[in-house]
């Protein structure tokens, strides 16, 4: 039995935790799409404590070990890092499985982040496991395994910042449900932000309100909007006992973009808002 | 007539008588008159000196008897001096005048009975000795001799006895030079006789032509230099060392006052070089004259300079370079909205959901054209760079708030001008204009305040300082007291500050309270313009009777001008809005939209860092037909706001820095670019040439093609990978078991290869392009001859054709201009543009203009590639000569200035991560190519025929 963990905090926008219950019991494939920062990790990490640690777990999935596997994809992701390799151990290779493999064989939900920097080989090898087969080649081994019932895979995606040549192709996208996410509005990211870092709600409420303001900036220097993430750590650093100013400053104008003038309008920002 | 007998002691001289009769009676009977006088108070020697000099006088020349005449009646008229002024050597001296001319002695004795009174014989004597130096010098020069005497004896008269010396010793210095410099001299002694001749005489024998021009403007500038002429003479002393002096006549055109003058003259107070005075002068306008100590020390910056770089310091007090403007601002604080203008364009794309254009005016005053802002270029109303940033940040603010707050919103009776008819229902629609502007300007205000608790103290702070500036003399206007209440004044200090004032009209009465209660009204955070109008016409009803001066009213600074007339603006800020939410219908606004056509557009918006296209046109067309539909208005501003959006996009202007070898410093915004799009348009001209060299296009084609990447490649010997290397991986086994430490380094990767290439051809469009290629003008049929240009054209042709199939990112441009106030840039191809039909037809288009002036282009190129953010910056330009243009340095036939300027401007490129080449025709291209660059980056094509293959060698070269 594995230790009683904390439900991550999450706020739900709309419908996303029912159409993701409805979707996983008929073990159909979820893609996030949203921008940088909107919440869909923190949404899977949620969904998955509630089905295999929360109010929604049974027995089964309660005794898999790692439910959530993230996979943090990346331009030179080959197919080979999600199934696995031959490694070198003393004088012998040994097989060791990646967190795909490991996450079809225990039952757990496997979630590909950004799939779509991942190398192509990578996108086609989810192909079998998306469909009615839900199974996993593994050529090295010369092996196919077929996925526990548990297993559910979910992909995010941000089309806010993803060139045309780095879009999904079709074939990949059409295997699953999608599930479009975008920044909350103000009041609800108030919220969010007040629960996650425990500042007051009036501190809460102007980050909130300059968070809406600077994603009027959105490709100005950055591509994407401001995160609520970033805007939690402001929060959190304010409520550590920084500045306000300095908060904004070093975890939204400098975290956000590297010119310089996009910073100072920020700055200048969020010394409009907030009182010296 | 009295004759000689009736004076029987002095029959001897009837003999003198009778010979003058026989010269002329007027002479004649003079001399009877004044030895009548004469006779009886001299001794006989001293009367027959006399008549012995009158006689000789009198035969002297044809007109002797003249000069006889003025001496006589000289004598007789100032007898009491005779013998202190000895007349008998004066007569002497008018003797040795009137050898050539009568008219030296005539001035002589004019000028000699002006000074008679005085005790001044000694100076007498010098003013003889002078004037025999001249006559002895220039004895035949009449004229001189007579101005002489005419200035001396002025000089004499107003100075002290040494001043009349130092005078006189410059005449006798002036003597040896041209002739026209003592008469220049004497002429202008004459008319400004009163100088100080000590001062003039050290300053003429250092710099005679300074002194001249010294003299002339000397009583121009004397009431300026009042309680500053020791530093003032000293400032000159020392500038006499160098050349240059005509800086004090320029100090008198310039029309200085004493306060500039003084300021000047503390500046100048190390200066070494009078250069640098006439650079001072041209500035000194616009320097703040009660900034002494911070502007001293800028001073002295550009004295430290003068001793290594005299023409930097020329420069520098023009303020013309780099250096000093931004060594000026800083000291002073000041401002610039250039510098600041990418900051604010942003921060009010965050604070507005409309698409706000910020840009800068020439005026003091902040004001709004239709969704631009225009904000003052230069903002130094604080000491403190600081303060003028929160200054600035509050007037932008303050204009974007009509906008946010819903003045724009305002509907009156259904009309289509609804301010102008809101201020006409009112008898004064004057007054009722002014009250709402005051009272919408305040509400705005308050909704700022109570929206933005960060920016609350700004606005207290710039409301108070301009309480305190332009409202420190309390009245009991009744619209001046709105004025200040809106500015934030309680009534108690109003009360406080009007207790001088007569008390018939208590600050306390009912009709001040009313209006406090109405305003306060407006300081709610919900008040609209709708409510603004209420409080007008409830205000208006209580002042309207009470004599309110308009006049009184002075505007408000960081509030701006509004153009309140202008019901326009607020059909402008609706059709914008709608058009862009029909846009964005269109464009089905979704996330993958970001970089395409509609966001490119939101970008050439924005770009244009001065103003340029007002709407003002198409809002004075609509204020006219007052008459018209509202259907008829909206749709003359559709059209009119398309084509004022047309012409923002079709032009945009950019100030560029310029590199002086001479003066070591950028020249500040310097050069004036104006990026247009290309207008004239061949549409066949790319088809034409796709026919004409289909062979060239397939080399071209086929040296590119070279370049596309292969999609993977496998490295060997990673930490991580895919597969073993199996040669490593057996390596690394041998080494282990050798007991070495084995390499880590055993994975083969697959790895992706793809290009980020982004390269801008920029074309020389300079008219000597438009020359015919001498090889093919010589061979040629009259058909077959080709220009330059159309070379270039066909080679950037031929090269597009073949990056369209290799997936570069690319721009073609073209640059020429006429001077630095107008550098042509034109843009065929920008880098988000699509190839197309209109891409080809306007490289067709392309024509020969005028000068080469490059540096300014290759900066808005290298600015254009940076915009990019592409890994690989290419740009390569194809020229037919150096870069010239006729002010490109003050030497007009000197190569020199452009090509270092050139040269810093590709310097600048490589500094910033853009590969340039220089791809020249002109067959003397490495005399200046092998400066401007490195020999690997430029190219002089001998054959120009090979132009298109070349180029896509150099691309190859320059990209992979």
């Amino acid at each position: 039995m594995m230790e009683q963990v904390d439900s991550p905090y999450y706020l739900p926008i709309a419908d996303e935790v029912e159409v993701f219950l409805s979707a996983y019991k008929k073990k159909l494939p979820i893609l996030l799409k949203g921008p940088t920062g909107c919440g869909k990790t923190r949404f899977v990490e949620y969904m998955s404590h509630r089905l295999f640690r929360g109010d929604l777990s049974d027995l089964e999935r309660r005794n898999v070990e790692e439910p959530l596997q993230t996979v943090a994809c990346h331009e030179d992701l080959s197919a080979t890092d999600l199934v696995g390799r031959f490694l070198l151990k003393g004088d012998e290779t040994y097989w060791q499985d990646g967190p795909l493999s490991t996450s079809v064989k225990e039952g757990s939900l496997c979630y590909l982040d950004e799939i779509v920097e991942a190398r192509k080989d990578s996108t086609v090898l989810i192909h079998s496991l998306t469909d009615h087969r839900r199974i996993l080649p593994v050529e090295k081994l010369g092996l196919t395994l077929k996925a526990h019932p548990n297993f559910l895979l979910v992909i995010s995606y941000n089309p806010g910042y993803q060139s045309v040549l780095k879009d999904l192709k079709p074939s990949t996208r059409q295997r699953f449900v999608a599930i479009e996410f975008d920044y909350p509005d103000e009041a609800q990211e108030a919220i969010i932000i007040e629960s996650e870092s425990g500042v007051t709600n009036n501190i809460a409420v102007d980050l909130a309100r300059l968070a809406a303001r600077v994603r009027r900036l959105k490709n100005h220097g950055f591509d994407d909007g401001l995160s609520t993430r970033l805007l939690v750590y402001a929060a959190k650093l304010i409520n550590e006992g920084l500045s306000v100013h300095r908060a904004c400053e070093v975890a939204l104008s400098n975290a956000v973009s590297d010119d310089k003038d996009v910073q100072a309008a920020i700055n200048e920002l969020s010394l409009t808002i907030f009182p010296k | 007539m009295t004759t000689l007998s009736d004076h029987t002691d002095n029959h001897r001289y009837s003999y003198v008588y009778e010979s003058m009769l026989k010269l002329n009676r007027t002479v004649a009977e003079t001399f009877l008159d004044c030895y009548a006088k004469i006779s009886p108070r001299i001794n006989d020697s001293e009367l027959a000196s006399w008549v012995k000099i009158s006689t000789t006088l009198a035969i002297n020349g044809w007109h002797g008897w003249q000069s006889a005449n003025a001496y006589m009646k000289f004598v007789a008229a100032n007898l009491d001096h005779f013998h202190r002024y000895n007349f008998v050597d004066r007569g002497y001296y008018a003797l040795s005048l009137s050898q050539t001319s009568q008219q030296p002695t005539l001035a002589y004795f004019n000028g000699l009975a002006t000074i008679i009174n005085k005790d001044q014989i000694n100076l007498v004597s010098i003013l003889e000795q002078c004037g025999g130096k001249i006559q002895g010098q220039y004895p035949q020069a009449s004229n001189l001799m007579v101005a002489y005497f005419e200035a001396a004896f002025l000089v004499l008269k107003d100075n002290s006895e040494l001043g009349f010396q130092y005078w006189t010793e410059i005449v006798i210095q002036l003597c040896s030079h041209d002739r026209r410099d003592i008469q220049n001299f004497i002429q202008l002694s004459g008319k400004y006789c009163s100088n100080n001749w000590e001062f003039i005489s050290t300053i003429h024998f250092k710099n005679t032509a300074f002194s001249l021009a010294y003299i002339s403007s000397y009583k121009d500038f004397e009431e300026l230099i009042v309680g500053v002429e020791k530093e003032f003479g000293k400032i000159i002393l020392v500038t006499l060392n160098t050349e240059g002096t005509d800086w004090v006549s320029k100090l008198v055109q310039q029309d200085f006052t004493k306060s500039e003058v003084h300021l000047l003259v503390c500046l100048l107070k190390d200066v070494a070089d009078a250069s640098l005075i006439s650079a001072l002068i041209e500035t000194i306008k616009k320097l703040p004259p009660n900034a002494v100590a911070k502007l001293s020390e800028w001073a002295r910056a550009g004295h430290k300079m003068a001793e290594v770089n005299s023409l930097g310091a020329i420069a520098f007090f023009k303020l013309e370079s780099k250096y000093s403007v931004k060594l000026l601002d800083q000291l002073m604080g000041w401002l610039r909205f250039e510098d600041t203008k990418r900051v604010l364009q942003l921060y009010s794309q965050c604070v507005s959901k409309y698409r706000l254009e910020v840009l800068e005016t020439k005026s003091v005053e902040p004001s709004a054209e239709g969704l631009s802002i225009y904000l003052p270029e230069l903002i130094k109303i604080y000491p403190e760079y600081a303060n003028n940033f929160r200054w600035l940040k509050i007037a932008l603010h303050h204009q974007i708030a009509y906008f946010e707050f819903g003045t724009y919103d305002f509907r009156f009776e259904d009309t289509t001008h609804p301010f102008r008819s809101f201020y006409r229902s009112f008898d004064k629609p004057e007054l009722a204009q002014l009250l709402f502007e005051i009272l919408e300007a305040s509400r705005v205000d308050w909704r700022l305040e109570h929206t933005f608790s960060g920016l609350v103290s700004d606005i207290r702070r710039i409301k108070m300082d301009t309480l305190q500036k332009e409202f420190a003399h309390p009245n009991k206007d009744l619209l001046e007291f709105i004025m200040r209440y809106s500015l934030g004044m309680a009534l108690e200090d109003m009360e406080e500050s009007t207790n001088d004032l007569p008390k018939e009209n208590s600050i306390k009465s009912a009709r001040y309270i009313s209006i406090t209660n109405l305003l306060s009204q407006l300081k709610c955070s919900t008040s609209t313009v709708f409510d603004t109008a209420r409080i007008v016409k409830a205000c208006y009803e209580l002042i309207e009777n009470s004599q309110p001066n308009v006049d009184s009213c002075k505007p408000v600074l960081y509030r701006g001008k509004r153009n309140w007339h202008s019901d326009v603006q607020l059909t402008l800020v609706e059709l914008e809005f709608d058009i862009e939410s029909e846009e964005d219908k269109e464009n089905g606004v979704e996330l993958f939209t970001s970089g395409l056509p509609e966001n490119a557009e939101v970008d050439n918006f924005v770009r244009g860092n001065v103003p340029q296209s007002k709407p003002q046109e198409i809002m004075d067309a609509s204020i006219d037909g007052q008459g018209e539909s509202r259907e008829k208005i909206d749709s003359d501003l559709t059209n009119g706001r398309g084509q004022a959006k047309a012409r923002r996009a079709k032009e945009s202007i950019y100030k560029y820095d310029e590199w002086d070898y001479q003066i070591g410093d950028y020249r500040n915004a310097w050069c004036t670019l104006y990026e247009v799009e290309a207008e004239i348009l061949d549409a066949s001209y790319v088809a034409d040439t796709k026919n004409e060299l289909s062979s060239v296009a397939r080399e071209v084609k086929k040296q590119l093609n070279k370049l596309r990447p292969e999609l993977r490649r496998k490295v060997k010997g990673v930490s991580e990978g895919e597969d073993l290397d199996l040669d490593r991986t057996i390596e690394a086994m041998l080494d282990k078991r050798s007991g070495t430490t084995p390499s880590e380094n055993i994975y083969i990767q697959s790895q992706k290869k793809q290009r980020d290439v982004a390269a801008l051809f920029l074309i020389d469009l300079s008219a000597s392009t438009d020359d015919f290629i001498e090889k093919m003008a010589v061979q040629g049929d009259r058909e077959s001859r080709k220009k330059i240009i159309d070379l270039e054209k066909q080679a950037v042709i031929l090269m597009t054709e073949g990056l369209e199939n290799l997936g570069d990112k690319y721009a073609v441009c073209g640059f020429s201009g006429y001077g630095r106030e107008r550098v042509d840039f034109v843009v065929c191809k920008g880098f988000d543009d699509v190839y197309g039909n209109s891409v080809e037809a306007k490289i067709g288009g392309l024509k020969p203009l005028r000068s080469t002036r490059m540096g300014p282009a290759i900066r808005h190129s290298g600015k254009m590639l940076l915009a990019t953010e592409s890994k690989v910056k290419a740009l390569i330009i194809i020229s037919d000569g150096y870069p010239q243009d006729f002010d490109y340095g003050s030497d007009r036939s000197s190569k020199t200035y452009g090509v270092r300027d050139t040269t810093k401007a590709l310097l600048e490129m490589s500094d910033a991560g853009v590969q340039s080449f220089c791809l020249t025709v002109d067959p003397s291209g490495h005399d200046y190519l092998r400066d401007m660059c490195p020999e690997q980056q430029y190219m002089v094509i001998q054959d120009i025929n090979q132009l298109p293959t070349e180029l896509s060698k150099i691309y190859r070269g320059l990209t992979s």
